[in-house]
């Protein structure tokens, strides 16, 4: 089942898709920032989703 | 159609070239983005350290991603004039979506129940003795000074003035800040994004609710007395569910500005000024059409900017009415402001942990 940030990262990702026909030398600093971002969300993500499951298992154990 | 420029990196970087539609694009999708990554927040309420890490690892990013969207978004004001036509279908999309990423939001609210019982603290800090708020300017003005002095403002009239309700007491004028913080751990502000989800789902009231009954009820205000409360956006909230929730004075009237107040049914004697800028997303969070009652006055103000929901913007748009428009407006304020001298006291609203 997909995470909300993972609905937001795939978002993101559309918006890479039309940053693409960009032109000018400012491009590639906008389409870093968009990639970074999209890499801080995927990281946030999967520490997120981990530390999520571990609390419910100790609920759950508990 | 025109190129426009699109600055992420701050002026002195050489623009990119990029065609209207793309930004439009771009723009929306980092808005939506945004509001799904402050729902993951409201989803994880209730597990203490998920919550820690995403309070972490997510503002930033929150941060950063507004800050693109904004780049953007200001390229956009400065198209040429003959493009400006396009402006309007920015703000469309972006209202578009608002209401799904509230409903979104308030879903996940709702289903993981963020409710808080927590002491408040209120204190007096300050109290001066100064002219009352006569029009919609000065009461932006002050709603501007609520939150850098204090948390909550009451103005009392001096004994012996002439009241507004025609009252044998005093009359109060109670000011509500929009959110201090964005933080949904209980913090030091009861104007909180916790007392805003509070608020917003109406389970329990607020925090800020009730730092602001005490504060109200320690300030005096009794059955013989009258009240006006201004609020802007949570504060607004705040003030309106207060109304709800019954006072022991009498309630003349509420000045909303920019909060999502149309879901709730206030007394039908309260009058209501209910100000919105037609692009602002945050109103329209309670995805409820606007009140269609004699007492409740819709004011819908064109924004000068994309995203209209700042104190300023608000601001600024008030001081761009004509004459007669502005005119018309402070007229909806007739009986509800004092008009000679008043007590004004900054009070400090804090949770007790």
């Amino acid at each position: 089942m997909p995470t909300i940030l993972s609905l937001a990262t795939d978002m993101l990702y559309q918006a890479t898709g039309v940053v693409v026909d960009w032109e000018g030398p400012s491009k590639t600093a906008f389409e870093r920032d968009l990639q970074r971002l999209i890499r801080d969300l995927e990281e946030a993500d999967k520490y997120i989703t981990l530390v999520a499951i571990a609390e419910l298992a100790v609920v759950a154990a508990a | 159609m025109s190129n426009t420029n699109c600055t992420p990196q701050g002026p002195s970087t050489p623009p990119v070239r990029v065609e209207l539609h793309q930004l439009h694009a771009v723009a929306t999708t980092i808005f939506s983005t945004i509001a799904f990554v402050e729902a993951t927040l409201a989803a994880l309420a209730e597990q203490p350290a998920a919550l820690a890490v995403g309070l972490v690892k997510l503002p930033p990013i929150i941060q950063d991603l507004g800050a693109l969207a904004k780049s953007c978004l200001a390229a956009a004001a400065n198209y040429e004039e003959t493009e400006r036509k396009l402006i309007p279908e920015i703000e469309s999309k972006i209202a578009q979506i608002a209401p799904v990423a509230a409903a979104a939001i308030l879903g996940v609210v709702n289903l993981s129940g963020v409710r808080e019982a927590a002491g408040v603290e209120v204190k007096r800090i300050e109290s001066v003795v100064g002219n009352a708020a006569r029009n919609i300017d000065s009461l932006l003005t002050r709603l501007r000074a609520v939150g850098t002095i204090g948390d909550i403002r009451i103005e009392v009239s001096l004994a012996g003035d002439e009241v507004p309700g025609g009252r044998p007491g005093r009359h109060y004028t109670l000011y509500l800040p929009g959110t201090q913080s964005w933080s949904l751990l209980p913090g030091r502000s009861v104007f909180d994004l916790r007392s805003d989800l509070n608020a917003m789902t109406g389970f329990t009231a607020s925090a800020a609710e009730r730092a602001t009954r005490e504060a109200l009820e320690m300030a005096g205000f009794g059955s013989k007395d009258t009240l006006t409360v201004v609020g802007y956006s949570e504060g607004a909230l705040v003030g309106a569910n207060l109304i709800q929730h019954g006072l022991e004075g009498r309630v003349l009237g509420l000045v909303s500005i920019a909060a999502p107040i149309d879901a709730l049914n206030l007394p039908t004697g309260v009058r209501v000024l209910n100000l919105q800028h037609s692009n602002d997303p945050v109103p329209m969070l309670d995805l409820a059409p606007q009140h269609d009652h004699p007492n409740w006055f819709n004011w819908k103000l064109e924004p000068l900017g994309l995203i209209g929901h700042s104190l300023e913007s608000y601001q600024a748009s008030i001081d761009a009415l004509g004459t007669s428009s502005l005119a018309s407006l402070n007229q909806q304020l007739d009986g509800l402001l004092d008009q000679g001298r008043v007590q004004i006291q900054d009070w400090s609203a804090t949770r007790i942990r």
